[in-house]
């Protein structure tokens, strides 16, 4: 196990240089100089080559890649060229939104799906089922801000119920709440779908194994049965799921802060674009990488520890 | 590397058994009916194939279909419902939102389809690389794919549609690179089952080179299941074009994409809700048609392919 966990970290952390050293190029992807592309019409010589030295570019490729990744390494993520301030600085603002805005979206799409997954696999073919399978199956590929937009019609428009936009005033939890609701809805529906047709089709595995047949002919309740074994390793695949999933879910964020406009690492990359505002752009997409990434190790060893407990456990019961 | 396992049955029976062609399923025109009318039999595939002919049609003959110019500009008749004429009621200019739903279906499916396409040709081909070549080759797209796929999708398009602007063309490029990785992993994984096949051993000592090997007997066989992801992967890419143009990143006014269409309506979705309400049901009713039909092409052909879209947020 530890010398797989240090294999996992010695990988991810290649990927994670690899991912900064894409970043540091990614200008030069630009058709043509890349300072003229930014300022346009507006170019001259003196401007261009004193803006080239600040974004590092007068410089062979390998520099370049050191260069950012040794910046990267000591937290500077070079300079908004629009205000002038650190981009590691308006990242760090930014990104307790966009983490608040995600996690209440997976922990929405748990306490819904699974709990439905469970209900659809008590009766396989059930009416129950049925609904619960159609449902989920329009609902997993229907984008999410096609979800976001038809909540604020319905809830926002129509009804009047909620903010249509914004994050709620600073420190007023209540107010935050309340703004935070749809947008956390929009982002759950889709995983809501995927977690109940997975945990239903775990369920009805877990529950044609040997120890589940002889938890019954013990004579154990089928509730229990049901909850206290089954539930228990049908569970333990939602885990590498949310963490694989989660790059999703950020990315479903990203469209959700656009459309109500709320602050985050979404809204935030999304006005760089349109000013051209490369290290912005660079800045939250190496941010959202390495969170990926740290997430998908982190669902990896807690699934290789549930599942060597599954294991076992099996392996003793039947 | 060992060529022969031992007790294999090579060593019982001697090379004159082994099948020294792939296997072809015999009567292949019957198989494919077959595979046709287990998907019409079932609901879900029926459903689904209806309306991906019903968008292929759309997609195809737009100009004969739609009532109006999708262009056409009315500006008397701004944010109508639905009426006699506009069917789907007009836009903030006045256009008909039928004819724009309608050439919209275009957009999406050009965007979608190549884009889709591409990324499993490049896809296909570095995994075929990476996983009969293995060493060196497989490394490096393990860690390429292992990069591209540790940003969402969408990070990764914005980043690239950052520096090459937005246009059809860089759209289909950048949606194609985000779903390029997933192709090459699949394609890796199933060459390596398929390397393990004697016949592969049989064309090895019978003096084949690499490529010839590659091409005619690795690549027949592991083509298959990736039809089945390019199928789901339709629906998803078609969500990601009307993302990308709900952004404004995508293909640029006056032409009808779903996301335009959409971030149009929201402007103005305290006046009017229609576009949003016809835009959202389209790109709704595409998606789920396509990912209807693609699962149940996958349940016929290949069950074992199941995994999570990257797009689907």
């Amino acid at each position: 196990m530890i010398r797989y966990a240090i294999r996992r970290l010695v990988a991810a952390a290649i990927v994670i240089v690899i991912v900064m050293a894409f970043l540091a190029i990614l200008d030069r992807l630009i058709p043509g100089n890349p300072v003229t592309f930014i300022f346009g019409p507006r170019a001259n010589p003196f401007l261009i080559h004193q803006v080239r030295q600040e974004m590092g570019l007068n410089v062979s490729v390998p520099v370049q890649i050191y260069q950012y990744i040794f910046n990267a390494l000591h937290g500077n993520l070079g300079v908004d060229f629009v205000t002038d301030r650190s981009v590691s600085s308006l990242v760090m603002e930014n990104l307790p939104y966009t983490v608040v805005l995600a996690v209440s979206g997976l922990g929405l799409a748990v306490v819904v799906g699974v709990p439905l997954g469970i209900i659809a696999a008590t009766r396989p073919g059930g009416i129950l089922d049925r609904v619960i399978g159609i449902v989920s199956v329009s609902v997993i590929t229907v984008p999410s801000f096609v979800v976001g937009l038809i909540l604020i019609l319905i809830f926002a428009v129509h009804l009047g119920l909620f903010p249509v936009i914004g994050a709620g005033a600073p420190g007023q939890p209540l107010d935050d709440l309340h703004h935070l609701i749809l947008p956390a809805i929009a982002l759950a529906v889709g995983w809501i779908g995927y977690l109940a047709r997975l945990v239903r089709s775990n369920m009805l595995e877990v529950l044609t194994a040997n120890y589940v047949r002889t938890a019954y002919a013990f004579g154990i309740r089928r509730r229990r049965v049901f909850y206290k074994y089954a539930l228990k390793n049908a569970a333990a695949p939602v885990v590498a799921v949310l963490g694989v999933g989660l790059g999703s879910l950020l990315g479903g964020a990203i469209f959700i802060e656009v459309i109500f406009d709320r602050p985050g690492l979404g809204t935030l990359a999304f006005n760089a674009i349109s000013s051209r505002n490369l290290p912005i752009v660079q800045g939250t997409s190496l941010v959202i990488a390495v969170m990926v990434i740290a997430a998908n190790l982190l669902a990896d060893f807690s699934y290789r520890l549930l599942d060597s407990r599954i294991q076992l456990g099996q392996t003793a019961q039947s | 590397m060992t060529m022969l396992a031992p007790g294999g049955p090579a060593q019982e029976t001697g090379l004159t058994d082994f099948p020294l062609l792939a296997p072809r399923a015999p009567r292949r025109g019957a198989k494919a009916r077959g595979t046709v009318l287990t998907i019409l039999t079932t609901p879900g595939g029926a459903i689904g194939s209806v309306i991906v002919v019903a968008l292929i049609v759309l997609a195809i003959f737009p100009s004969q279909i739609a009532p109006y110019s999708f262009s056409q500009i009315d500006v008397t008749h701004p944010l109508q419902g639905p009426t006699w004429h506009h069917l789907f009621g007009t836009d903030q200019l006045g256009r008909d939102l039928l004819s724009r739903i309608i050439f919209g279906t275009r957009i999406a499916l050009e965007v979608a389809v190549p884009a889709v396409a591409s990324a499993m040709a490049v896809g296909l081909v570095l995994g075929v690389l990476g996983g009969y070549l293995g060493g060196l080759v497989d490394n490096v797209v393990i860690l390429l794919t292992d990069t591209f796929q540790s940003f969402p999708a969408i990070v990764l398009a914005l980043a690239l549609l950052t520096v090459l602007g937005s246009s059809l063309r860089n759209l289909i490029i950048v949606i194609s690179v985000t779903f390029c990785p997933n192709y090459a992993r699949t394609s890796r994984a199933l060459v390596l089952t398929v390397k393990q096949n004697q016949y592969i051993l049989a064309e090895r000592s019978l003096g084949a080179g690499r490529s010839r090997i590659m091409l005619v007997h690795v690549l027949p066989n592991i083509i298959a299941p990736l039809f089945i992801l390019l199928a789901m992967d339709v629906p998803s890419a078609i969500a990601a074009e009307a993302g990308l143009s709900f952004l404004g990143l995508g293909v640029p006014p006056p032409n009808p994409s779903w996301g335009s269409i959409l971030s149009d309506g929201f402007n103005s979705i305290l006046s009017s809700p229609w576009a949003v309400i016809w835009a959202c049901l389209a790109l709704g009713i595409a998606t789920v048609g396509f990912l209807m039909f693609g699962e149940a092409l996958r349940d016929v052909l290949d069950p074992r392919l199941r995994g999570v879209s990257r797009w689907r947020a």
